[in-house]
């Protein structure tokens, strides 16, 4: 079986295999980042060997720019291969005399679509034989099969075995069973438009990449963005006219409909979901709903959305800051405060406290402002507080921007039981709610 | 602005309460003070803690850590004994009477605290045994207490119920401690405080109990907030963007100003007042403790100043068996008298039991410090120095005006020192000794990666900062270094990360165990200090470390291990053998071969003076006598390092400078010494003679220079006493500063005369047995490791260059250590690497009982031997007396069937041995260094040297003129890098014919610094320098041997390097 190897350098999903049904109906994804083909049959398609290899680097340093593989006989035979002579071809048969000379470490390569079950045991094989002296893979192939066994039995035959052209490992087909999502931690939070498109055409591209392999089109692409701040969705759902993968298209798109949206509240995270459908579309059944009731619900939180209605449940957060220190769940969630951590160990215990879980039993207003309102000293005049001292003072982020509010409790000139703070750091004062 | 100036708890004011004084007048005491010894649970040091309040005009603090009494000698220090040195405190501490109280607060079971404190020194009893019931039995860090142990303990205790409360434990508690139960509640300005407050208020009204205001403070300012976030997320193991309610929501638990709290209590103010009553009833003090030392080692009946007389006149009569020498007899007269007077008999008496059960077991030791001062110490076989030989003080010892116990640490046998403190446990009771901890601190590197951690930085990025740091501490990574943006950090996180590791510094982590330190009491020590499980199965150690045992002026004893008496002893021992009788007392004085080779700095492998630094000292000094050891040990330290004492003494020495002395009065201070101050001692007579120090002050300087902690923060105030006191008696500035650095380098490190003489000792006997007997000290040394400064490479092919001859380790006449085979020393089954004693032991057993083995199969069988030990002792080479080639006995026993149940048990197994290569010298020589670390053929230089054009010997260097050019290479045997060298690095490279001295400058080693740590070879190019005998290269290029690509050039060799045949005949049985 002739066994395209890439090796990408860093660990992966394992739906990156998808990437590469295009090359072959049997790829193989094994951790950490090996990616096997059976191009027996496809190598012809795209003109020999050595154009496939080329083709499957170029696609995967497309995201893996380290990649590197090789063609041989066998698949642990091109991954030592790869790593040994990277980007070369092993002709037929040839594939023990390319790693004759291979250093005794590459034993470790040695191991194709299944992982050696110990590095260690391997480790240990090839130290014993530096310690004869035997340093090459050549060296040891002139051992005979009973040497290994009776040394390393299992593991020691496997390597017998592999080192003379004797061990089978097959290619099945890949059927892809994963959904076709992507989720995006930013590693600094984005509120310019560029930076977000630059990150989702990136996501974008490796969804799109999946949907080449796996030879479909995207009937919907569903985009959510997680605010920074705040825990503010934005949510964006695109359905071309036409089913396709055009990757420029979809940018274009995403590009007109994140115009509508204020980034202020910069974006920390995003996924990217997409609803795929064959490339060649396929009857609905007459029965079929053609609208579930999960899709009525999105589409009313849409147009909540749309009307700048926040949907939801409320959740308390274990923050200091109050207006932190909820948010809004798309559904019903539990909350248990953070409390002291108490380890125990047979009859004794440390106790590890947790000293402001009191927030979470604090009054707080009904009413509070998303954005507290700055009071100006005429305003703040008509206030009447109900202490002299602070009801409550609140410190934090002080390694980011610090913050330090005085809070007290005032009626309004209207009467109203309001919530008022001073910022310690500004010296202003800001109402921040109201009491029922 | 016009706010309405209400109070929310306005509605709990009850003028009735309200005292007619304001608390300005009537004072306030803190009675919950927490420092950073409740373990990441507080951000101030207790010293911090009892000073601000002093300074905040409060009556009193009464420092309550959690679980513990950790840190209440500390704050007991700062505030009873304030260093004479130490910054003044503002007036309303002067004029404010100021009590320091201690107490702890204790976790129960049920998650609720109370904090307690002694009234009396019954309660304090009751106190430290509570502390003992609930740490005796837990692992580090935990605790378990219910109120069964305050029910039993809870006697002369004032008791603070801490929240969460419920009216049935209050009831409880009160049925425990009665009218001795408070309510502490506090306004920190969260709402928690403020639902306590009022909670407690209804106790107040239905079950009687009295409140007091109290701050909880966990720092002693607010500045510390963001120190206690740190800690916080430490202790819950998280960042700070994930600790979120972990941390306090506020910095307001601090010690504020009597002011504030006037403000903060006018509604309550009585609260305040509250504090100073219930401080009345805490009357304990830690100066009350009392310390008795036990009398088990005296016989019953009999008076210790008696008994100790009696010691004193055998053993004198032991030490001068030509008569006692007036002078003796006169200083021995006072000694006992001084000793009496002071009620120290039975400490020196339970130190001569303790050393008599060593001799008696063979166990050699030695005491040190400041006791070898002492003839008495001499007499009862303590010491071995005869101080009057050395003309030191006793003073330094023992002095009345100090009234401080004296210090006496006694090294023994590293190797057996178990033995000596499981007879201390068996003697004096497991309930009356117990080991005196120390408190493991932050330093810098555990800080930078903790705060790291703590602001997010990847472990692999703190990782490599600390590699970029080195040994150079926060100051190389202070310099905002180009890495930066390799590592990804921004500029704030950096400064903060800094600020926060240097702030962190010296915050204790948890405790450990002295490595000696015993504290033996007549009374049960859970009655004046809380003792705890240490992490050693077994050993227990009390909640204080030794600077805090000095301040309570309690007695400890040092029992350490010292690798060279291990040696030493064996020495002895294998002389005895030869017979001939010698012991540390018995090495004959003076001998001239001796002193010759050390001025050679001949001293590979001797006690104290054979690192780089004294070696390249010793050609200089060149010691003629005991006392030039005495100096060389203490010279060669930071002190007179650091005050630039070293060149200025040897050109003194020899005539090559005029001794002077700044002030006449420095005269007999510093004769001895060519007017130069060497000794820790002559530092204090300085200061007090030309420093204008009192005694006393002397004294605190001397404490500072030997103290662990804190001593850094009392040095400016000692610099301008001591500078400002020189120039008022006429000394220059320089000298002055001089003799300041030269204390800074003391507070670091330095020696006291007496410990140098003991040392010395050691250094002349090690010396010594080093040149008579090279074959009987290396097998001493090689049988001691792990110690010293150099490997057993090292070693052997020092002995190999003093013609001792080795022979390799073999399974028929090896022993488990190595031995001596007449004049030839056997490398021992200990040198292989991975083999256990007990696993080589039983092979062994079995070849004594039933004689040597016949071949493999025989091994085998007669030992049931494991394959993994037996792959050790073949690759060692250990079989091939057996007929066995090392690859050939490896292959084969890898194949091996060693079940004995097994149907093919020892059974040879597949052929192929044919196909292994032959093994040639570099081979074999590498599988030396793989399983022993070395090889006894040959030195891996002369392997490749064939191949080394241009590259000279060790041995071509003294017959190259000085400043010649040089290219150099060999195995990297040192590295160091001292602190007190100024960036300035030493290497010592080693080839077949000897070492070369390598001298890196700062930016050499700057430049360097990657490959010295890459490659085991070095190829060195520089110049090379020759000062009165000693060689040095001062390097101007370092490479690594690129070493597979010189055995290339080499011809090749496949001859066997062994005559296995021959071996095959000699064991046949």
């Amino acid at each position: 079986m002739r066994t395209l190897c890439l090796c990408l350098q860093r660990d992966a999903t394992p739906s990156v295999a998808e990437n590469f049904l295009s090359f072959s109906p049997r790829v193989h994804y094994r951790a950490p980042g090996m990616v096997f083909m059976d191009i027996t049959t496809s190598a012809k398609l795209f003109g020999g060997e050595k154009q496939i290899l080329d083709e499957a680097l170029y696609v995967s340093r497309e995201f893996f720019p380290d990649t590197v593989g090789a063609i041989s006989d066998s698949p642990w035979g091109a991954q030592a291969l790869a790593s040994e002579r990277p980007n070369s071809i092993s002709l037929p048969t040839q594939e023990l005399v390319d790693l004759a000379d291979a250093p005794l470490s590459r034993l470790h390569q040695l191991e194709g679509l299944i992982a050696w079950r110990s590095t260690r045991e391997v480790e240990d094989i090839v130290d014993f034989f530096h310690m004869l002296g035997v340093h090459r893979l050549n060296d040891i192939r002139k051992f005979q099969v009973d040497s290994f066994r009776e040394r390393w039995q299992d593991t020691g035959t496997l390597i017998w075995k592999r080192l003379h052209g004797m061990d089978k490992q097959v290619i099945s087909p890949l059927l892809p069973s994963e959904g076709l999502q992507d989720f995006v931690y930013l590693d600094f939070s984005v509120s310019l438009m560029p930076f977000l498109l630059h990150c989702l055409e990136k996501s974008l591209k490796r969804l799109v990449a999946r949907l080449q392999g796996r030879g479909e089109y995207a009937r919907k692409v569903i985009l959510h963005l997680f605010c920074e701040y705040s825990d503010q969705v934005h949510m964006i759902e695109l359905q071309p006219a036409t089913p396709g993968r055009n990757l420029d298209l979809l940018m274009k798109l995403f590009e007109n409909k994140l115009g509508e949206i204020s980034l202020d509240n910069p974006i920390k995270q995003f996924e990217v979901e997409v609803v795929p459908c064959p490339e060649k579309l396929q009857q609905l059944d007459f029965f079929e709903p053609r609208v579930s009731d999960h899709e009525k619900v999105s589409q009313l939180v849409s147009i909540f959305n749309q009307a700048a209605i926040t949907t939801g449940f409320l959740k308390a957060k274990d923050e200091i800051m109050p207006e932190e220190a909820w948010a809004v769940t798309p559904e019903f969630e539990d909350y248990e405060p953070i409390g002291d951590a108490v380890q125990i160990e047979g009859q004794s215990f440390q106790i590890k406290p947790s000293y402001s879980v009191h927030l979470s039993q604090a009054p707080r207003p009904s009413r509070l402002l998303k954005k507290p309102k700055r009071l100006h000293a005429r305003e703040l005049d008509r206030f009447k507080f109900l202490s002299a001292q602070p009801v409550e003072r609140m410190e934090d982020s002080w390694w980011e921007d610090s913050r330090g509010r005085d809070y007290y409790f005032a009626l309004s000139p209207k009467g109203e039981f309001t919530w008022l703070f001073h910022d310690r750091i500004e010296n202003q004062y800001y109402l921040h709610g109201y009491f029922d | 602005m016009t706010a309405l100036k209400t109070n929310t708890t306005s509605t709990v004011t009850s003028t009735d309460r309200r005292p007619a004084k304001p608390v300005t007048e009537t004072g306030f005491v803190e009675l919950l003070g927490r420092s950073n010894f409740s373990f990441l649970q507080g951000a101030s040091h207790p010293e911090e803690m009892a000073l601000q309040a002093q300074a905040l005009g409060y009556r009193g603090l009464a420092l309550c850590d959690l679980n513990g009494l950790y840190g209440v000698v500390r704050g007991f220090q700062a505030i009873e004994y304030p260093s004479v040195f130490a910054a003044p405190q503002p007036d309303t501490a002067a004029t404010t009477p100021f009590t320091y109280y201690c107490g702890a607060e204790m976790q129960l079971a049920d998650g609720s605290s109370v904090a307690l404190l002694p009234m009396h020194k019954d309660g304090y009893t009751n106190l430290c045994r509570i502390i003992t019931e609930s740490k005796r039995s837990s692992e580090k860090g935990f605790s378990n207490l219910t109120t069964r142990h305050l029910e039993m303990y809870g006697d002369d205790l004032v008791a603070f119920a801490l929240p969460p409360w419920t009216e049935e434990k209050l009831k409880k508690l009160k049925s425990i401690f009665e009218d001795r139960l408070y309510l502490p509640v506090w306004k920190d300005f969260t709402w928690e405080s403020l639902t306590l407050y009022r909670q407690a208020l209804v106790y107040e009204e239905t079950l009687g109990l009295e409140l007091f205001a109290t701050q909880r403070p966990m720092m002693h300012d607010a500045s510390r907030k963001p120190l206690h976030d740190i800690l916080t997320c430490i202790l819950h193991g998280k960042t700070l963007n994930e600790a979120k309610t972990r941390l306090i929501s506020n910095g307001e638990r601090h010690l504020k100003t009597l002011p504030q709290l006037a403000q903060l209590w006018s509604d309550r103010p009585d609260l305040l007042t509250k504090t100073c009553r219930i401080a009345a009833r805490l009357q304990f003090s830690l100066k009350e403790l009392h310390y008795e030392y036990p009398h088990a080692a005296r016989p019953e009946g009999k008076e210790p100043s008696e008994y100790l007389r009696e010691l004193t006149e055998a053993g004198i009569r032991k030490r001068y068996p030509e008569g006692v020498p007036a002078q003796v007899r006169a200083t021995i007269e006072h000694e006992l008298q001084l000793i009496a007077e002071l009620g120290y008999e039975d400490y020196f008496l339970t130190l001569w039991d303790i050393c008599q059960f060593a001799t008696a077991k063979g166990i050699l030791h030695q005491g040190r410090g400041s006791a070898a001062n002492s003839v008495v110490c001499y007499a009862i076989g303590l010491t071995a120095v005869d101080p009057t030989k050395v003309k030191l003080l006793f003073e330094r010892f023992i002095s009345k005006e100090r009234g401080e116990p004296p210090d006496i640490d006694i090294d023994f046998e590293s190797g057996r020192r178990e033995e000596v403190i499981q007879y201390i446990y068996q003697k004096y009771g497991a309930s009356h000794a117990a080991m005196v901890c120390t408190v493991i601190c932050y330093r810098t590197r555990m800080a930078l990666r903790e705060c790291a951690k703590v602001l997010g930085i990847p472990l692999p990025v703190i990782e490599k900062m600390q590699k970029f740091m080195g040994r150079e501490g926060l100051k190389r990574l202070e310099e905002m270094p180009e890495q930066l943006k390799e590592w990804n950090i921004d500029e704030k996180t950096y400064v903060l990360l800094l600020r926060m590791a240097r702030a962190i510094k010296g915050f204790p982590r948890h405790l450990g165990i002295h490595t000696g330190g015993f504290l033996i009491a007549k009374r049960p020590i859970t009655e004046c200090v809380p003792v705890e499980k240490a992490t050693m199965d077994q050993r227990y150690v009390i909640q204080w470390n030794k600077d805090d045992i000095n301040v309570l002026k309690m007695l400890k004893i040092d029992v350490l291990g010292l690798g060279m008496l291990t040696a030493l002893q064996k020495c002895f021992e294998m002389l005895k053998d030869r017979g001939i009788d010698m012991d540390l007392t018995t090495v004959p004085h003076d001998d001239k071969p001796t002193y010759e080779m050390t001025a050679r700095a001949d001293t590979v492998g001797v006690f104290q003076i054979e690192s780089r630094a004294q070696m390249s000292l010793l050609p200089r000094l060149r010691p003629k006598c005991f006392y030039d050891l005495v100096i060389e040990v203490a010279i060669v330290r930071p002190g007179p390092i650091q005050g630039g004492m070293v060149h200025p003494f040897i050109r003194r020495r020899h005539g090559q400078e005029q001794v002077t002395y700044p002030h006449p009065d420095l005269k007999p201070i510093l004769e001895k010494t060519c007017g130069v101050p060497i000794f820790q001692e002559q530092i204090m007579q300085i200061a007090t003679a030309v420093g204008g120090f009192t005694a006393g002050e002397a004294d605190e300087l001397r404490r500072i220079m030997s103290s662990s902690w804190k001593k850094h923060d009392l040095m400016e105030g000692m610099r301008q006493r001591l500078i400002n006191g020189m120039l008022n008696h006429g000394i220059q500035i320089e000298y002055a500063e001089k003799i300041y650095q030269t204390i800074v380098g003391f507070a670091s490190y330095g020696f006291p005369e007496s410990h140098a003489a003991s040392f010395a000792l050691l250094t002349y006997a090690s010396c010594y047995l080093k040149w008579h007997y090279p074959e009987i000290f290396v097998t001493a040394l090689l049988n001691a490791q792990p110690m010293g400064f150099y490997s057993p490479r090292a070693l052997i092919a020092d002995a190999q260059r003093h013609d001792v001859k080795f022979l390799g380790v073999d399974i028929q006449k090896s022993e488990y250590d190595y031995t001596l085979e007449g004049r030839e020393v056997r490398v021992g089954l200990r040198a292989i690497h991975g083999l256990k004693q007990v696993q080589a032991e039983a092979v062994l057993n079995e070849r004594k009982l039933n004689g040597p083995f016949r071949d493999l199969t025989d091994l085998i069988e007669r030992t049931g031997i494991k394959k993994q030990l037996l792959i050790h002792l073949a690759a060692a080479g250990a079989l091939e007396c057996l007929g066995l080639e090392a690859r050939e006995a490896l292959w084969k026993i890898q194949a091996m069937c060693l079940d004995r149940q097994n149907l093919f048990f020892a059974r040879d197994p597949v052929g192929d041995a044919e196909l292994l290569p032959k093994e040639d010298e570099w081979d074999r020589l590498q599988r030396g260094y793989t399983t022993q670390g070395y090889s006894l053929t040959r030195h891996p230089m002369g392997i490749l040297r064939p191949a080394l054009t241009g590259f000279l010997k060790a041995s071509d260097l003294p017959n190259l003129p000085h400043k010649s050019p040089v290219r150099v290479g060999g195995l990297l045997a040192l590295t160091q890098r001292p602190p007190t060298a100024k960036g300035f690095a030493f290497l010592t490279l080693e080839d077949e014919t000897g070492a070369f001295n390598i001298i890196l400058l700062p930016q050499v080693y700057e430049q360097y610094r990657l490959v010295l740590g890459s490659y085991p070879m070095l190829h060195v190019c520089g110049i090379m320098e020759k000062v009165e005998g000693v060689i040095n290269i001062k390097a101007q290029i370092i490479k690594g041997l690129p070493i597979e690509k010189i055995l290339n050039l080499l011809p090749k060799q496949i001859a066997p390097a062994f005559d296995f045949s021959k071996c095959a005949e000699d064991h046949s049985i």
